[in-house]
């Protein structure tokens, strides 16, 4: 047998293990707030059909990557411009911090107060939550640059732009993706939270409807979807991560 | 040194550092005074801890002097200034991880300070200075991809890139194995008649620095003064086996220890 092959197994056996006692226990269950897989897995053939994929998945896919990608944009930009300075650190943040220690699903409400109820506030307070964690991880990098590759820039003349685009970020590539990483989570949350909060499009909203018309299979179908939405995007992150900077996240790299 | 032509000429105007740490001043350096005329090898050696490195800074400036004044080319020094290359001991930090030997090599390129060439010519220049420190066949690897050895070869050929006119050496060989030593040594020696640069090799070996040499000065003393000051006068090229067995070599050897003990 391959290594690949074992390796699969190995990781799949114990939540194939879990998903079959579910079944075993609750195969003859009547309460309707917990189905057995089987017939989450029947209300999964109802309900993901090319309608549903067209309106609530379309829709949660775009306000969740347009808002993690304008969050990210935003906080790789402003974190490298505080991360070479000193005195912006000094003005911005004790506010950022402020900010931040705020939970981001707390400062949904916030947004929606500002800008009412719309896929444009859906996507805002994704930027928002991605924004400042993102923002954070790239000012580190930014600032603790290795003094070695500073020096090396200085004597190839570099100044203050150049170092910061052709050596500082560069150097932070590690960080800044495992700050981007970290993001993801906090999108899908404060995307599913915000779909909950009366929007009625999305993938939250269709889990609070099924919940409130008690199709409590659909409600786990959505759940579910989420789940391997998020494990989806952290595979993909971390294959990718790997491939773009090697001698971060390859431990036997020596550098 | 008529034939090392292209180098710049430095002095060192009465150069001190001072570093203040734990709420005290610690003078490291203390006006010192010596000049390297256009074209020379001038060794500074010392004990570990000596402040050999801190001068070796000032003179790059990338680290200002407290008092005094450095001068290359006539021009006093205050950021570091255009056509000078620079190699540390520490090749694997001063190597960017992300771009792979090529495009290391051609960093200098991306500055102001080094006279525009063209994308074409650019790629020219590298493949010839990756020739000339024995990497061609290393072009698209990673530094992390490489060995010590090989990683320090990367260095010496992104320090020679530009054609630098003053080339300032770090303890260079001193993070590599004893044999791959002797040959970065031998190249350096042949890189460095080739480009006719000023060069200035700090090290703690003072083999090494009787072999690469024109003259060697010693750093010793808290703050740290010229010890002594030693012309080498051995025929080059030199060669790892007869130069080091001559007598001469065995002479000059004695006399820069017992300046070290001083």
């Amino acid at each position: 047998m391959s290594r690949f092959v074992k390796q699969v197994l190995w990781r799949a056996w114990f939540p194939l293990a879990l998903v079959v006692i579910w079944q075993l226990v609750l195969r003859q269950s009547t309460n309707p707030f917990f189905p057995p897989p089987s017939k989450i897995l029947s209300s999964t053939r109802d309900v993901i059909n090319v309608d549903w994929i067209k309106t609530s998945f379309a829709s949660s896919m775009l306000t969740l990557s347009s808002g993690y990608l304008i969050g990210c944009a935003l906080g790789i930009s402003l974190g490298a411009m505080l991360g070479i300075s000193e005195k912006l650190q000094l003005i911005f943040l004790p506010i950022i911090n402020f900010i931040r220690s705020i939970p981001s699903v707390a400062k949904v409400p916030v947004v929606m107060a500002l800008m009412g109820i719309g896929t444009a506030t859906r996507i805002s307070a994704i930027s928002i939550a991605v924004l400042f964690p993102v923002l954070l991880s790239t000012l580190r990098a930014v600032a603790a640059t290795e003094s070695t590759y500073l020096d090396a820039a200085r004597i190839m003349g570099y100044g203050r732009i150049r170092e910061l685009i052709l050596v500082r970020l560069p150097a932070a590539t590690g960080e800044i993706l495992a700050g981007l990483h970290a993001a993801v989570q906090v999108a899908i949350l404060v995307m599913v939270v915000s779909e909950m909060l009366g929007s009625g499009i999305g993938i939250g909203a269709f889990i609070i409807h099924s919940q409130a018309t008690f199709m409590i299979a659909d409600m786990w179908v959505g759940i579910l979807i989420l789940g391997v939405l998020g494990i989806t995007l952290n595979v993909l992150f971390q294959m990718t991560e790997s491939r773009i900077a090697p001698w971060y996240f390859d431990s036997k790299i020596q550098s | 040194m008529t034939h090392r032509t292209n180098g710049f000429t430095v002095l060192v105007k009465g150069a001190g550092k001072t570093f203040f740490d734990n709420g005290k001043d610690s003078v490291i350096l203390e006006n010192l005074n010596f000049g390297v005329t256009a074209g020379e090898i001038l060794a500074i050696c010392g004990l570990s801890g000596v402040g050999k490195s801190t001068l070796l800074r000032l003179i790059s400036g990338l680290t200002a002097a407290t008092s005094g004044e450095i001068e290359i080319d006539g021009k006093s020094v205050v950021t570091p200034p255009e056509k000078i290359g620079f190699v540390t001991q520490d090749y694997s930090k001063s190597l960017f991880p992300w771009l792979n030997v090529a495009r290391n090599v051609g960093m200098p390129f991306k500055s102001l300070k080094s006279e525009p060439l063209s994308k074409a010519d650019q790629k020219v220049r590298i493949a010839e200075v990756l020739t000339e420190v024995g990497l061609t066949h290393a072009a698209n690897l990673f530094p992390w991809q490489l060995s010590g050895g090989m990683q320090q070869r990367v260095a010496i050929a992104r320090a020679l890139i530009a054609r630098p006119r003053l080339l300032l050496l770090d303890e260079p060989f001193a993070s590599v194995d004893a044999h791959v030593r002797l040959e970065l040594e031998d190249l350096v020696a042949k890189l460095v008649e080739e480009y006719g640069v000023t060069t200035i090799l700090v090290t703690h070996d003072v083999d090494e620095a009787i072999y690469m040499a024109d003259r060697v000065i010693i750093l010793s003393g808290a703050p740290a003064r010229i010890g002594m000051e030693m012309q080498v006068g051995l025929s080059r090229p030199r060669n790892q086996v007869t130069t080091r067995a001559d007598t001469k070599f065995a002479e000059k050897r004695n006399q820069l220890y017992l300046g070290l003990r001083k």
